[in-house]
């Protein structure tokens, strides 16, 4: 991040993990105060846990807010996937089933809130290794019903897309044909890794890696479906130089820009 | 019921217990347990790294296989209770007391205690110094009366062995670990003035006096528990240099 402190790097925005500053102060904070000056931000949780059956946490939500009123950032999103239950915290974006329950839960969770942010969230779909029983959704039409149900947009992430769709054996066109393109406030992209083969063959969404090839075309065909849209690049782990990410973004402009209109004005972070 | 599945789950990203969340999950059997373990090595590494970043000292002498172990065993008994994760692992130094491979390593618990000290006043919140000067305006006959208030930042530490020497040697720029007097008792402080975290020894009639005054007594009770403990302690010099590192944020009369 501090590269961007003297904001020298070219991006349209910085995205940040929200948890990471709800520190009382510190260097953190201050840094980001920074870059702020500089750039617009958008606070990304990974911690709110919106699929949790137990409810957010109204503690999270005031600290979320704190945050929220201090940056002003353009863009507030979190993950559709729980990661607390009966007030354990597990460090992972674990898959919710597309139940009607689960879907009630979401909603109630989201409206929850968007009314304590008193703005709209973005919802990101998550990537997964499994699929469950007593799923009666598609990813695609849960997350449309949310939408619906909430009015909070979607932050799109291609690349977990094509990982779910990979592992459990969906189709990309089908869920790009499924969602509400005009709540999609926000595309994601980032690397996976592939291992084993045959049977034993599972994409594991790292973030480690440069974007893979049908990725980039699943981004492509996103556009076609939706116009362009702020897309960020996230790579969170084997962070590589600056100019390996820049270059990345770079790829991501070309594809906006072949999509774009002459009031096309969507950025690439 | 949603619930009972997230419950399952959470177990299974923990510590792989699986046969819970298996009747739940449609992917084929024979691929469903490599799958389950990417949940499990991701929360587990995520976590084992949350601590690693906090504890670089500890797991410097101990060395990474060892702190591995310590850190999954640590995970699983006592995992985060909320997602704020630079406030994760405030646990550990008293988990390092009762965890039976450390036992021969006792001086362990306090430096890790230091370790999390420096973690707390790294993210405590931000405070301006006193102004020195501001002192000076106080009537000589005053002076005995006034009470501070200390910054956020300010932890105190005293232990029977010398941690603060410890962690010191143990930083990354020194190659060759000199020999430490284990028996040496060390009591210092922890303070981020600015943006950089700083640590001190300071003699035990110090701390006697930092610690009465952070517990709201006046300057004057302060220094006369110092003096009884060590009557050579100088309260102009230590007054002067904790209002020079930023010690102190405001004081009442």
């Amino acid at each position: 991040m501090s590269d961007f402190a003297s904001g020298t790097p070219s991006a349209a925005w910085v995205e940040i993990h929200s948890e990471n500053f709800f520190a009382a102060g510190g260097p953190r904070i201050a840094q980001l105060e920074q870059v702020r000056e500089h750039y617009a931000i958008s606070c990304h949780g990974v911690g709110l846990s919106i699929g949790s059956a137990q409810g957010v946490d109204a503690d999270h939500l005031s600290t979320l807010r704190t945050l929220v009123d201090r940056f002003e950032p353009g863009l507030v999103s979190e993950h559709l996937s729980f990661s607390v239950v009966d007030d354990i915290y597990v460090n992972d974006l674990l898959p919710v089933p597309y139940t009607e329950e689960a879907l009630v839960t979401v909603a109630q969770n989201v409206d929850q809130t968007q009314e304590r942010l008193g703005q709209q969230i973005l919802v990101e779909n998550p990537s997964s290794y499994l699929t469950f029983v007593d799923s009666v959704l598609t990813e695609w039409d849960f997350l449309t019903a949310l939408s619906q149900r909430t009015g909070c947009g979607l932050l799109l992430d291609v690349n977990n897309i094509y990982v779910s769709a990979e592992n459990n054996g969906f189709d990309t066109t089908a869920y790009l044909d499924g969602i509400p393109g005009d709540a999609v406030g926000e595309i994601h992209l980032a690397g996976h890794s592939l291992e084993g083969d045959g049977e034993d063959r599972l994409l594991i969404d790292t973030h480690g890696d440069n974007v893979a090839d049908p990725v980039w075309s699943l981004y492509q065909l996103a556009l076609e479906k939706l116009g362009p849209r702020p897309t960020l690049i996230e790579w969170d782990t084997d962070i590589p130089d600056l100019e390996v990410l820049l270059g990345e973004a770079e790829t991501a402009q070309r594809h906006i820009d072949s999509v774009s209109s002459s009031e096309g004005s969507s950025r690439v972070a | 019921m949603l619930h009972d599945l997230q419950k399952s789950f959470a177990d299974v990203a923990l510590t792989n217990s699986v046969e819970a969340l298996l009747p739940h999950v449609a992917t084929p059997r024979g691929a469903i347990e490599r799958r389950l373990g990417v949940y499990h090595a991701n929360t587990l590494n995520s976590l084992i790294d949350v601590l690693s970043a906090a504890y670089p000292v500890i797991q410097r002498i101990v060395g990474d296989r060892f702190f591995q172990a310590l850190a999954k065993d640590f995970i699983t008994t006592h995992p985060p209770q909320q997602p704020t994760l630079f406030r994760y692992g405030d646990a550990l130094p008293d988990f390092i007391s009762s965890f039976a491979p450390a036992n021969d390593l006792p001086y362990l618990p306090d430096v890790a205690r230091l370790e999390w000290t420096r973690v707390e006043a790294y993210f405590a919140a931000d405070s301006a110094a006193l102004n020195p000067e501001r002192l000076a305006e106080v009537p000589a006959e005053q002076i005995a009366d006034i009470k501070f208030s200390v910054s956020p930042t300010l932890r105190l530490l005293e232990s029977d062995v010398p941690i603060f020497t410890i962690w010191h040697v143990n930083q990354p720029d020194q190659d060759r670990v000199p020999e430490v007097d284990f028996s040496h008792p060390e009591s210092g402080f922890v303070l981020r003035p600015a943006h950089t975290v700083m640590q001190r020894v300071v003699p035990l009639e110090t701390l006697i006096w930092l610690r009465a005054l952070t517990s709201g007594e006046t300057l004057g009770t302060a220094t006369e528990l110092a003096l009884t403990h060590e009557n050579t302690f100088d309260l102009q010099n230590t007054l002067r240099q904790h209002l020079a590192d930023g010690t102190f944020t405001e004081f009442y009369l």
